[in-house]
């Protein structure tokens, strides 16, 4: 098993032929990931060939579930577009809509997550890498050839700490790793993430990674306390962090006390996270675990 | 930003050094980028030493290595500061490569992103 991402998923990109939805369509066909369609009212019916796979356009989300049983979609839409494309895969009921396109306002998130409440809908992101249950597919721009299946759930806000935690830990693989975004409205959050792994037969252990802004770590932590029985490490960046300036992603802001990176550490710690001070350290924490 | 926590810790050996500033190249770093980028961070009195941390996801390690060569070429006289770079990722041996090649008297390559900001900070220190 894996979490929201299987080798049975049916993956559609909605802005595949711009630069960016060629491109890693191009990636995650590469990677083995099952791309059944793209969407784009103004080609609907063409096909575009990627290194001899055709795959076909349609003119909607619905057009496409309908004619491929697609239950993913992968958006690369441009910020000014993304809002529309959202509440169109939510509209057509899709299970998962993957938001990659970074820049969207969060107005526009906002009112996306509202309309996706109660839906059928799962949303990742945006402004966030993407999924890759490893070895089986891959819903976004995370490298498939980091590291291989295996028994570890990773849930992170940042890309590269995404990349770099799947690097460390690249010769014990990973069940589900999901870059949740660093906007400061998303969809899918850590707690839904914790909950999907705890609830997953081969995860084994969780690494979390967290960043200053926010409350989503210290609820995430009561989450853990009152719900996880896995072993979970972590890890917060932004430690040395100045108050008041925006580190990176949009979300990323101590704001006073609130949000600090030690106040995240000891809320984790206080329920039972072992929280590293690097991605190496943290990394070795996950190491010692899984040697028990 | 996780960058910054690691090059503060490590500086914690040398005297307390601490990071001056913090840029982010963003995804897909191409020459001008990187020299636009690193004249900023050199125009800076206060900092005195460079340290380019790049994990290659989408952005691969020998456009990043391409950058940072053209960088120095591009800046010359006005680049006297060390730079200490750290790649791994996404062709990281052809990034690696590309530095050991180029042999910029400036320029250390270290493999590891705690190493690197250790050596970082160490110079900074010196």
């Amino acid at each position: 098993m894996s979490i929201f991402l299987n080798e049975n998923s049916k993956v559609i990109v909605q802005g595949m032929t711009g630069s960016e939805g060629m491109k890693h369509t191009s990636r995650m066909l590469a990677s083995g990931t099952a791309i059944v369609g793209g969407v784009n009212p103004r080609k609907a019916g063409t096909n575009v060939d990627f290194d001899g796979t055709s795959v076909p356009v349609f003119g909607s989300v619905a057009d496409a579930m309908k004619e491929t049983g697609a239950d993913v979609s992968v958006i690369f839409v441009p910020p000014p577009f993304a809002k529309a494309a959202a509440i169109e895969a939510v509209d057509a009921q899709i299970g998962l809509a993957v938001v990659i396109t970074e820049g969207i306002p969060v107005h526009d998130s906002t009112y996306v997550w509202a309309h996706a409440q109660g839906g059928a809908t799962r949303i990742i992101g945006p402004n966030c890498p993407g999924l890759i249950s490893p070895g089986r597919s891959n819903a976004g721009i995370i490298p498939a050839n980091i590291t291989k299946q295996g028994k570890i759930g990773l849930v992170s806000k940042s890309g590269t700490l995404t990349y770099q935690m799947m690097y460390e830990l690249r010769d014990l693989g990973f069940s589900t790793a999901v870059g949740i975004g660093g906007d400061p409205v998303i969809g899918t959050t850590h707690i839904d993430c914790l909950e999907a792994f705890e609830a997953d037969p081969e995860t084994e252990a969780i690494v979390m990674i967290g960043e200053i802004g926010g409350d989503a770590e210290e609820r995430a932590a009561d989450f853990i306390k009152a719900n996880v029985s896995k072993p979970v490490v972590g890890y917060v960046a932004g430690f040395t962090a100045p108050e008041g300036k925006t580190m990176g992603h949009a979300g990323a802001i101590v704001s006073g006390s609130a949000g600090t990176a030690q106040a995240k550490k000891e809320a984790l710690e206080a329920a039972g996270v072992r929280v590293g001070k690097t991605p190496s350290e943290t990394a070795q924490l996950m190491r010692e675990i899984i040697a028990g | 930003m996780s960058t910054l926590d690691v090059v503060a810790y490590a500086g914690e050996e040398f005297g307390g050094v601490r990071p001056a500033n913090f840029l982010d190249i963003g995804g897909g770093a191409s020459a001008e980028v990187m020299a636009n980028g690193l004249s900023i961070i050199l125009g800076d009195p206060a900092v005195k030493s460079v340290f380019v941390n790049v994990f290659g996801g989408i952005t691969a390690c020998d456009a990043v290595a391409n950058g940072i060569v053209a960088a120095l070429q591009q800046l010359g006289d006005q680049a006297t500061k060390p730079l200490v770079v750290r790649l791994d990722g996404n062709n990281v041996e052809e990034g690696r490569r590309i530095l050991a090649e180029a042999n910029h008297p400036l320029v250390t390559v270290v493999d590891t992103m705690d190493g690197a900001a250790r050596r970082a900070a160490e110079l900074a220190a010196a």
